[in-house]
């Protein structure tokens, strides 16, 4: 992976204890990139001698799988159906979030600040907080929470079809969003630069004869975070 | 023993998968040539061609009216979008609702822009800073695109039903993204677009499911709707214009064709007067990068970060007393050598 498509941040270098449930974070990162594709042969090799040696990266490769199926299927959304693959991936996963116990602070339902956020927190240990802008790429955070930010983002895609437990999660003044790059939270103060940019900075020779493009493309991250 | 086996299984299983996908599945390689920005090599008849072709695509914009239900597709979240568009005389007007997320409603009349929050009873009105691409007109933005961007027509496709040339914007150098976009055939309309990274591949994609060009739909009707503010608070956010050398900040070094556009200043929750956030915003024509700078709370350490979704890149880093946020629709390197470059006068 190259560095400018992948940037760990200094704080997600922590190893993170390794159980059963948990491969390294490097072996997450692997099997994130295959996924995506991305992997290269020597890096395939390293992986694969990896999971011999790791229970707990099977589990995570199929749960990866499952998100990236979801993910990468925009063509049913777009064409206004929810195929029933998708539906059964959310029952999986939900039913999976339930087994886990990420379920029950998601479906919480008094807003709590930062909900999402605490979740995570707890697998990374105390972290240091700049208190203004607490935006950071927590590239290294456990599978578990990354399935739960996944599901945070499919509930608002999938709609009606998504499981209510995962509907009903508060909006946060922060929240974890999931990028190919890992998980990262974004708060209010990065939500307002990123639409500040979007607003003045569109000055694109694609984007200006057709204002919509920029509307709509820069409505993006406001649609995911606001997944409810 | 049983489990021994299962794991082999799968693991063969796993290697299976990958050596499939690497067979069938290689990737789309636009080959997009790497650093060297050969701006010499651009010849005439190419500015032209590209020129026409934006032309083309701006005209299209300005004189068509349409209905639509548009989606986008970033960082593996979709959103999608329904817009309509009417051009009467030079009056522009577009009402964009979103279909997915937080309900939103916008409304852009010429210059005057309208967004409706439900959710939070609030209605933002925004005057649009830049009358158009560039101060000096889309003729010298094309010389510069081409510069940077060689257009490449790719074949024919039909999307939502209109027939389209899909055209390929491949960036010069490394410092950019490339673009694959899809017009009307007829009149250049853009149809669909996607932003694709130094190895081609898709970060990006915006295009219409279904759109039904030539809609009679009737100015007055979303004028009024967009006029109808009853209910909602409104939100006038007050930008003050400025220059980044008015602030004591520069470019020591600058990054090959991105020009700047605008400086402003953006009163924010919390900022005394004077320290207010400052946006600084770059161009190459098509891709825009806006440098954030504020004071940094003493109190607080900052963590240098990045950021990527889609096709957008942030990252921020420490300046002394000051906090460096560069966000734009380039890669990550390109966002590096500005946040690197910010040299503080004062």
């Amino acid at each position: 992976m190259s560095q400018s498509k992948f940037s760990v941040h200094p704080e997600s270098a922590d190893p993170l204890p390794t159980n059963r449930m948990t491969p390294s974070p490097s072996t997450r990162e692997s099997l994130s990139a295959l996924v995506d594709d991305e992997l290269g042969d020597e890096e395939l090799a390293a992986l694969l001698e990896a999971c011999q040696q790791d229970e707990a990266a099977l589990d995570c490769w199929n749960r990866y799988q499952l998100i990236g199926e979801a993910l990468r299927a925009p063509t049913a959304v777009a064409a206004g159906g929810v195929l029933g693959a998708e539906r059964a991936f959310v029952n999986r996963l939900s039913q999976r979030l339930a087994q886990e116990g990420v379920a029950a602070p998601l479906a919480s339902a008094t807003p709590v600040r930062q909900p999402v956020v605490a979740e995570v927190l707890q697998h990374r240990g105390p972290v240091a907080n700049d208190g203004v802008f607490r935006w950071k790429l927590v590239a290294g955070v456990a599978c578990l929470a990354a399935v739960s930010a996944m599901a945070w983002n499919v509930s608002g895609l999938l709609g009606a079809a998504s499981e209510p437990q995962l509907a009903q999660a508060p909006l946060a003044a922060s929240v974890m969003v999931a990028s190919p790059q890992g998980v990262v939270v974004r708060d209010a103060r990065f939500e307002e630069l990123l639409a500040a940019h979007r607003q003045l900075g569109a000055t694109s020779a694609l984007q200006e004869p057709s204002g919509f493009l920029r509307n709509a493309v820069f409505d993006m991250p406001q649609a995911a975070v606001a997944g409810r | 023993m049983t489990l021994t086996t299962l794991r082999a299984t799968s693991l063969a299983l796993l290697a299976c998968f990958f050596m499939l996908r690497a067979v069938a599945q290689q990737p789309v390689q636009v080959s997009l040539p790497v650093p060297a920005a050969s701006a010499a090599a651009t010849t005439t008849a190419e500015t032209q061609s590209l020129y026409g072709w934006l032309r083309q695509m701006h005209a299209a914009a300005k004189n068509r009216s349409y209905v639509g239900t548009f989606v986008v597709s970033s960082g593996g979240v979709v959103s999608r979008t329904k817009i309509w568009h009417v051009c009467e005389g030079n009056q522009q007007i577009e009402r964009i609702e979103s279909l997915s997320g937080a309900p939103r409603s916008t409304f852009r009349h010429n210059d005057q822009l309208v967004t409706f929050l439900p959710a939070d009873k609030v209605v933002r009105s925004e005057q649009r800073q830049s009358p158009g691409l560039f101060p000096d007109g889309l003729e010298s933005a094309d010389s510069r695109i081409a510069d940077f961007y060689k257009l490449k027509r790719g074949g024919t496709e039909r999307v939502a039903g209109v027939e389209t040339d899909v055209s390929l914007l491949l960036p010069r150098d490394a410092l950019r993204f490339g673009y694959r976009v899809w017009t009307e055939r007829k009149n250049g309309l853009v149809v669909k677009l996607q932003t694709l990274d130094t190895d081609g591949r898709v970060l990006v994609q915006a295009a219409f499911s279904e759109l039904q060009l030539n809609a009679p739909i009737k100015m007055d009707k979303l004028l009024l709707m967009m006029n109808q503010l009853e209910g909602y608070r409104l939100e006038k956010p007050v930008l003050l214009k400025t220059t980044a050398d008015a602030q004591g900040w520069a470019l020591s070094a600058p990054v090959a064709g991105f020009k700047s556009v605008s400086c402003y200043k953006r009163p924010a929750s919390g900022a005394a007067p004077g320290e207010e956030p400052l946006q600084w915003i770059f161009s190459d024509g098509l891709a825009s990068v806006s440098i954030f700078v504020d004071l940094l709370d003493p109190k607080s350490e900052l963590q240098e970060a990045s950021f990527s979704m889609g096709a957008t890149q942030a990252l921020t880093r420490q300046f002394d007393a000051y906090r460096i946020t560069v966000i734009g629709e380039v890669p990550m390197a390109t966002l590096q050598l500005f946040a690197n470059g910010m040299a503080h006068k004062k």
